[in-house]
């Protein structure tokens, strides 16, 4: 025997009403990625590449970054699709950019930023 | 302006220095954290160094410095009353540091200089960790040796390589007769390291006999850092062709 939904008028508004809720929520928040895509994209064509170095221990991936006039608050790291992108605006609102591989072994959940000395370290866990 | 050939560079003199006795002369060549460049050029700065010489390679000019409007050389000799410093603000590719590096003795042995002083950095993988960054001294000779392993706050740097333009110092200084001492302090590789330079100079400062403050390296590393970004850039590309990427390795 199969059993139909039965809704009296008023819950059968209620569900309409939330699905648009969702609705306007989602489209909210594409438009909302949209603008975050397109301030990463105009930062990333006027930045430059700071000096960084880096190196991999039994415990991760480690990449010391040197941006002058800059501390870990002023990074904003985004992880993609295969690459972990770091953008920098130090204090001279000068912006700087580092395109990182995410490496295979990586877990991107467990990224840490933090400053040591004058360098900013961003440290990629293995997994 | 005196003109000295010597191989395919220029030695270009403004004035001849008179030097008081015991002479030096600190050598600032860009590599390891670019310790010797940082240290060098604030010497240079906070001893009111004034500028005699200059380096031109005739042959193959690749970079200009310019200097309140007026073009350099980026290898510039200075003097004060009984040190000399040559410096380089352009990483040197290997042919060039080879000739630089002659040079230096050249100059060494016109000015009668006592002591050639090579400044570097050694790197650490522990760095980072490191409050304060130690410096070890490397001697062109038995004398020399047994005169540092006196003072105190240096250790000898033991055993191990020297590969680079102050490797051919040190070579050459044993020929000439003109002691070479290399200041190589715990520093970064390939990233600027103000903090190492600081090391070096404060130890130079004692060793001939001047009072240096390096507070104002200290308050201005942020600028300084910026400042040499583009000749960190150079130096990485040209240190793997000094040997293994490290001018001095244990």
């Amino acid at each position: 025997m199969r059993v139909m939904p039965v809704f009296k008028g008023d819950v059968k508004r209620t569900v309409v009403e939330e699905i648009e809720e969702i609705r306007r929520e989602i489209e909210e928040m594409r438009s909302r990625i949209d603008r975050i895509r397109e301030t990463m994209f105009s930062s990333l064509e006027e930045s430059v590449q700071p000096l960084y170095t880096h190196y991999e221990d039994e415990k991760g991936y480690h990449y010391l970054i040197d941006v002058p006039y800059a501390n870990e608050s002023d990074v904003r790291l985004t992880v993609g699709e295969g690459e972990i992108l770091v953008l920098i605006t130090n204090k001279q609102k000068q912006r700087y950019s580092l395109r990182i591989r995410t490496p295979r072994a990586a877990d991107t959940s467990r990224i840490s930023i933090k400053r040591i000395k004058w360098l900013i370290h961003v440290d990629i866990p293995k997994g | 302006m005196k003109v000295t050939k010597f191989l395919d560079l220029e030695l270009l003199e403004l004035e001849e220095p008179n030097l008081r006795r015991p002479s030096y002369m600190i050598v600032g060549i860009p590599d390891a954290g670019l310790v010797g460049e940082i240290a060098t050029e604030y010497l240079i700065n906070s001893l009111g160094m004034r500028e005699f010489a200059e380096v031109s390679y005739p042959n193959s000019p690749y970079l200009v410095q310019v200097i309140n409007g007026v073009a350099k050389s980026p290898i510039r000799a200075f003097y004060s009353s009984n040190v000399i410093a040559l410096n380089s603000w352009s990483a040197l590719n290997p042919d060039l540091a080879f000739q630089v590096s002659g040079l230096v003795m050249e100059i060494a042995r016109k000015y009668a200089v006592d002591t050639v002083i090579s400044i570097t950095g050694v790197p650490v993988p522990n760095r980072l960790e490191l409050d304060r960054p130690s410096a070890f001294w490397i001697s062109s000779g038995e004398d020399l040796a047994e005169e540092m392993s006196k003072v105190e706050e240096i250790r000898k740097f033991g055993d191990g390589y020297i590969v680079g333009p102050y490797a051919k110092i040190l070579l050459d200084s044993k020929r000439t007769g003109i002691r070479n001492l290399v200041i190589t302090v715990e520093s970064l590789l390939d990233l600027p390291d103000p903090e190492a330079a600081i090391v070096a100079i404060e130890f130079i400062g004692k060793y001939i006999g001047v009072k240096v403050d390096t507070s104002k390296l200290e308050r201005e590393a942020e600028n300084i850092r910026s400042r040499i970004r583009e000749l960190m850039e150079q130096t990485k590309r040209q240190m793997p062709s000094f040997g293994r990427g490290t001018t001095t390795y244990a």
